[in-house]
């Protein structure tokens, strides 16, 4: 009898191990409340940590703020399981992924808390505010802003003698140097040398290059796809024609191999790419070598403005901190969080008096081309859903890929995507 | 236990016996619970209750934050219509079909002349091991480097043939059969360790009978080794077919998602990540899981079956 009890309070303390401990770990009694920022970037993290430090320092007795990283690959996958639970992290990054997100309820509309504090929001740049507002409620802080433009290698320019791109270039521009580095490379015989690389992924590529045309991926409303239209199909086209001329790198070798790690190794002579990677260009061989020029991207159809994306900052609608993690996002997002990033070189802040700084960061490539690119900007279309715009995204891979018609593909994807969107508007009206 | 019993013995014995062995079955069985039941709680929650939770799920439309809507046979509806779930299931199918005979084959092939005595046997085996210990992730990226069309050493080395760079990462029509070899790869070294130890459970009589008898080297391999090793051999087809179906993380890592060559190389398994968790489409991965369950529990079943024709339990 005895051996029987001793066996199930063994078995119940084994089962219920984990509910007896976890209020022990959890509560700090007296001590500053404790909240959680969500992260992806190890970057960006000692950087943001430096911030996280003097903010806990000022607030030694009330609140005390720990960086919690997850890789990109599983970030938004955790963030989904934990986000509707008590376990979610009262402060997380958030970027265009937003709408899906506040359509779930489970971020905290801020409206109250600017209200209240009668907090001022034009210190961030609009497009940045706006980007973060789903229906009539803002649902984070603007962190920072990114711009795609394009770098080039000035030793490839110099050794085939082509000029340098110049300020107000266009795409026929581009096209005139690129054949001018491909008759070069072609004498000299170099195979594994392309004129232009791009990545091929949305938004350093084929979203600007649409939007530029006039096309669009979505419309402004986010209600209709412009994909399959005659400019949408023109635009992939003309991708394609290049690649054809040889005079961007074909399909596979992109596809293979990042497009700036082929412009990196110095095998390419230009290459469209996104501000998150400045650091990476400024820290380059290449770079060091004061070889990348940089120039805002060649004017298409209607002009050359970049997409932008952008991190903010967002709360749990769960978290049981709200006034704590508030206090912490102003700061984080106030002027000396973002300058003392913009001068580390992680992001170009999306606080006008916080941007200043982000040149100084440079030694090695001209960051104001991306300042000027952030200016001239428009918001990453997205409305959330992914599964809606998914065709469209494959069959314009596809599309590029060479190994499908252009334009029925694109119009099926469109048609297959459109009424996925009219779907997803019929049940939320 | 019966067998000490004198058959002699009065069936009224024998019942008594029964009767004491069923109360003493009783009496432990509830302490006998309570024993496992720290890992049977962790079982029904974990796997019993995910796994009827996924098949409930498949009948649902399922939002990202756990809101449902019941649509019956919708996700199955869709996924019949779906073209890239029919190519998902042909590339599995071409995966099986070719991944598992050469598996099987070329393991068998290993284990045999690791069995011999070979000079420098125990660097082969530790040699040839390695992959099973080695993390997916590790095996991804290496081949990704060996298969690369600009950099890689597969290409470099066929160019000294004066063979074309092949894109084998991007090329529609060789994707497949580039996770088809690191397949074949990653899994062989496993299956040959099973297999080698059933070689060596092989009794020696008879070879040492088959030699007496003036076999040669091939007569003693066909009649002698294969027939006796057909229970790991059924073994190991069973676990490679289902490994084999479950292929992921090979396809995720060499190729790359965005790629316009990744559908040619999807997997179910890859197809259900891709819809389940990057499109938010909970309950049509759902529905793709289940489909691929009867898959797996069919051809399994298959070989169950067609096992009886084949393997020799001497």
């Amino acid at each position: 009898m005895k051996s029987r009890l001793l066996t199930i309070v063994v078995s119940l303390s084994i089962i219920g191990g984990s509910a007896v401990l976890s209020p022990i770990t959890s509560a700090r009694a007296g001590g500053p409340t404790e909240i959680t920022l969500a992260l992806w970037d190890e970057v960006q993290k000692p950087i943001i940590q430096q911030a996280v430090d003097v903010f806990n320092k000022n607030h030694r007795t009330t609140i005390h703020v720990t960086i919690n990283s997850t890789p990109w690959s599983d970030f938004w996958t955790k963030l989904d399981a934990t986000l509707p639970t008590s376990k979610a992290t009262d402060v997380t990054w958030m970027n265009v992924n937003v709408r899906k997100y506040a359509t779930g309820g489970v971020i905290e509309p801020l409206d109250k808390y600017i209200a209240s504090d009668a907090y001022n929001m034009q210190q961030y740049v609009p497009g940045r505010v706006a980007a973060f507002k789903v229906g009539t409620s803002q649902y984070a802080l603007p962190k920072g802003m990114d711009a795609v433009f394009v770098a080039y290698n000035k030793a490839i320019f110099a050794k085939y003698g082509v000029p340098l791109p110049k300020k107000n270039w266009t795409w026929n521009d581009m096209k005139t140097a690129a054949a001018a580095i491909l008759a070069g490379e072609t004498a000299a015989k170099k195979t594994t040398e392309y004129p232009i690389v791009m990545e091929l992924d949305a938004q350093p590529s084929w979203i600007n290059f649409l939007y530029q045309d006039g096309a669009g991926f979505l419309s402004a409303d986010r209600k209709t796809t412009n994909v399959g239209t005659p400019a949408g199909i023109a635009t992939i086209q003309s991708l394609v024609d290049l690649m054809n001329a040889k005079l961007m790198a074909p399909y596979n070798v992109l596809s293979e191999t990042k497009g700036t790690d082929i412009f990196l190794s110095g095998n390419a002579g230009m290459v469209f790419i996104g501000s998150w990677k400045a650091a990476v260009l400024e820290k380059s061989t290449l770079g060091a070598a004061k070889n990348i020029g940089l120039i805002q991207m060649p004017k298409r159809g209607l002009n050359n403005e970049s997409v932008a994306g952008g991190l903010g900052y967002a709360m749990a609608a769960k978290s049981a901190h709200k006034a704590e993690a508030w206090t912490f996002m102003k700061y984080i997002t106030g002027h000396q969080s973002m300058t003392n990033e913009a001068l580390n070189g992680i992001e170009f802040p999306a606080r006008a008096d916080s941007q200043g700084a982000y040149a100084k960061g440079f030694a090695n490539i001209d960051a104001k081309v991306i300042v000027a690119a952030a200016k001239s900007s428009f918001a990453y279309p997205s409305i959330g859903i992914p599964a809606t715009t998914q065709p469209m995204v494959d069959a314009i891979a596809q599309a590029l890929s060479g190994t499908v018609p252009i334009a029925t593909t694109l119009q099926a994807a469109a048609a297959k995507s459109q009424a996925l969107l009219d779907a997803f508007y019929a049940v939320k009206s | 236990m019966f067998e000490g019993i004198n058959p002699l013995n009065t069936l009224a014995f024998r019942d008594e016996i029964r009767g004491a062995m069923k109360k003493q079955k009783q009496r432990y069985n509830y302490s006998a619970y309570l024993y496992i039941a720290p890992i049977l709680i962790g079982i029904m929650v974990f796997y019993l209750y995910a796994f009827f939770q996924n098949i409930w799920l498949s009948f649902n439309d399922v939002g990202i934050f756990g809101n449902r809507k019941f649509i019956g046979f919708g996700n199955y509806r869709t996924l019949f219509h779906d073209i890239l779930f029919w190519r998902a299931l042909k590339n599995t199918a071409f995966y099986a079909i070719l991944g598992v005979p050469s598996i099987v084959i070329l393991s068998i092939g290993l284990a045999w002349m690791l069995n011999q005595k070979i000079p420098a046997q125990s660097f082969f085996r530790t040699a040839i091991f390695i992959p099973a210990i080695t993390l997916p992730a590790a095996i991804g990226l290496l081949w990704r480097w060996l298969y690369n069309s600009s950099f890689g050493l597969i290409n470099h080395i066929l160019g000294w043939f004066g063979i074309q760079p092949i894109f084998w990462l991007s090329d529609i029509h060789w994707v497949r059969w580039s996770i088809l070899i690191v397949l074949i790869w990653a899994s062989m070294s496993y299956m040959v360790i099973i297999l080698l130890s059933g070689l060596q459970r092989i009794p020696s009589v008879y070879y040492d009978a088959a030699q007496v008898d003036g076999a040669n080297t091939r007569q003693i391999f066909f009649r002698v080794t294969l027939p006796l090793l057909t229970p790991t051999i059924f073994f190991v087809s069973v676990v490679s077919m289902i490994g084999t179906f479950q292929i992921f993380d090979l396809i995720f890592l060499i190729i790359r998602p965005d790629s316009a060559a990744y559908q040619y190389a999807n997997s179910l398994v890859t197809f259900f990540f891709q819809q389940a968790f990057a499109l938010d489409l909970r309950g049509y991965g759902a529905a793709i899981s289940v489909v691929s369950l009867i898959l797996i529990f069919a051809v399994t079943a298959i070989q169950f079956r067609v096992q009886k024709r084949w393997v020799n339990y001497d």
